[in-house]
């Protein structure tokens, strides 16, 4: 059967709020997709953003590469908290969101949470960030819920995630 | 035939009401162009419903670039528009680097790279997918985030883009051209699909 999408929720944030969360995630697809267009309140070009499979606050490794729009780089970190890719600060062009997509593959399964994030900032400016992510989480729980929040600032106004489940 | 519940994972053997239903997928085909014998220099994808959440527009293609790489880019108008209200940035690998560039600001155009040019071989194409979240959504510009690329044996890149489209009008038209060639060669395609 070819891939197919499926989605289970969606949320568009009406007023700031520090987190939103995906709960009672159905235990029938193959992998989850989140795909979100999003800005953070943090005054600044850039804020931090994270997907917590079932809230976890630690257990993350990361290998991230990205570009900031004149040079590219490379990390490899345990943060030991949530983090996965750079979104729109409020210090970027008005009206501007990110567009983000987190991929968990197996998500129900019964091994630690290996999955991807790759997300775009933009900016009428020399400055924008391009971010891939490979996160490791250490938890073997299957996931049952999808906490997200931008790190320093408030989720902006507008803000959108839309969850599908992939078969 | 047995039916999964995409809630519980369990099987059943009835679509009839009290059992588990099974929903349409959420990505559907709005459209798709094939480029026959001489090339196109112009793809247009018009009347765009505002009927779903996101759109998404797959690639696979190859201009008539002579000059330069061996890869195109691909320049992107949205509804009509081709006055100074885009920008672009761009990460790079080439096989042997890293780079990262921006497009400069106020742009008339905004960028997709990795198709192939005449400078690969007549048979590599280039591929990109691109992604317009909130495609129709008033309160917010529009932004793409674009993976693509190309190998020609021994050349070409991969890139992760960005772009940006200054207006809050909702997306019902997409132009796309070649940014260094004139067309782009028979058997390019493009698909356009909504995603609810």
């Amino acid at each position: 059967m070819a891939l197919q999408l499926f989605k289970i929720a969606d949320v568009t944030v009406a007023s700031p709020q520090a987190t939103v969360t995906f709960s009672s995630i159905p235990q029938g697809y193959t992998d989850l997709k989140l795909v979100a267009s999003v800005r953070s309140n943090r005054a600044s070009s850039e804020d931090g953003f994270g997907v917590a499979p079932n809230g976890a606050g630690s257990g993350y490794t990361y290998r991230v590469l990205s570009g900031n729009g004149s040079s590219a780089s490379s990390v490899a970190t345990a943060y030991e908290q949530i983090w996965a890719v750079r979104v729109n600060g409020n210090t970027t062009t008005a009206n501007t969101f990110s567009s983000v997509e987190v991929y968990f593959p197996n998500y129900a399964g019964s091994t630690a949470k290996s999955y991807s994030a790759d997300a775009v900032t933009e900016n009428n400016a020399t400055e924008a960030f391009a971010t891939l992510s490979a996160i490791l989480q250490s938890s073997t729980s299957a996931i049952t819920s999808l906490t997200v929040q931008t790190i320093n600032g408030t989720v902006a106004t507008n803000s959108t995630f839309t969850l599908y489940g992939v078969l | 035939m047995a039916i999964r519940s995409l809630k519980t994972g369990t099987f059943s053997r009835s679509g009839l009401v009290g059992n588990p239903v099974i929903m349409p997928g959420s990505y559907e085909s709005i459209a798709t162009v094939d480029v026959g014998a001489g090339g196109t220099g112009t793809i247009t994808f018009n009347s765009i419903p505002g009927t779903y959440t996101h759109l998404q527009l797959r690639a696979f293609g190859h201009t008539n670039r002579s000059t330069g790489g061996v890869a195109d880019g691909t320049r992107f108008n949205f509804n009509s528009d081709s006055g100074s209200n885009y920008t672009g940035h761009s990460l790079e690998g080439n096989g042997s680097a890293a780079s990262a560039f921006a497009e400069g600001t106020s742009q008339t155009k905004t960028m997709a790279y990795g198709l192939a040019g005449n400078n690969s071989s007549a048979s590599t194409f280039g591929t990109f997918i691109v992604d317009l979240l909130d495609y129709s959504n008033t309160n917010k510009y529009t932004t793409i985030r674009v993976l693509a690329g190309t190998d020609n044996n021994g050349s070409g890149s991969v890139y992760f883009s960005s772009g940006l489209w200054m207006n809050t009008a909702a997306i019902t038209r997409i132009d796309l051209t070649p940014n260094a060639g004139t067309s782009f060669n028979q058997y390019s395609s493009f698909a356009l699909y909504g995603v609810n």
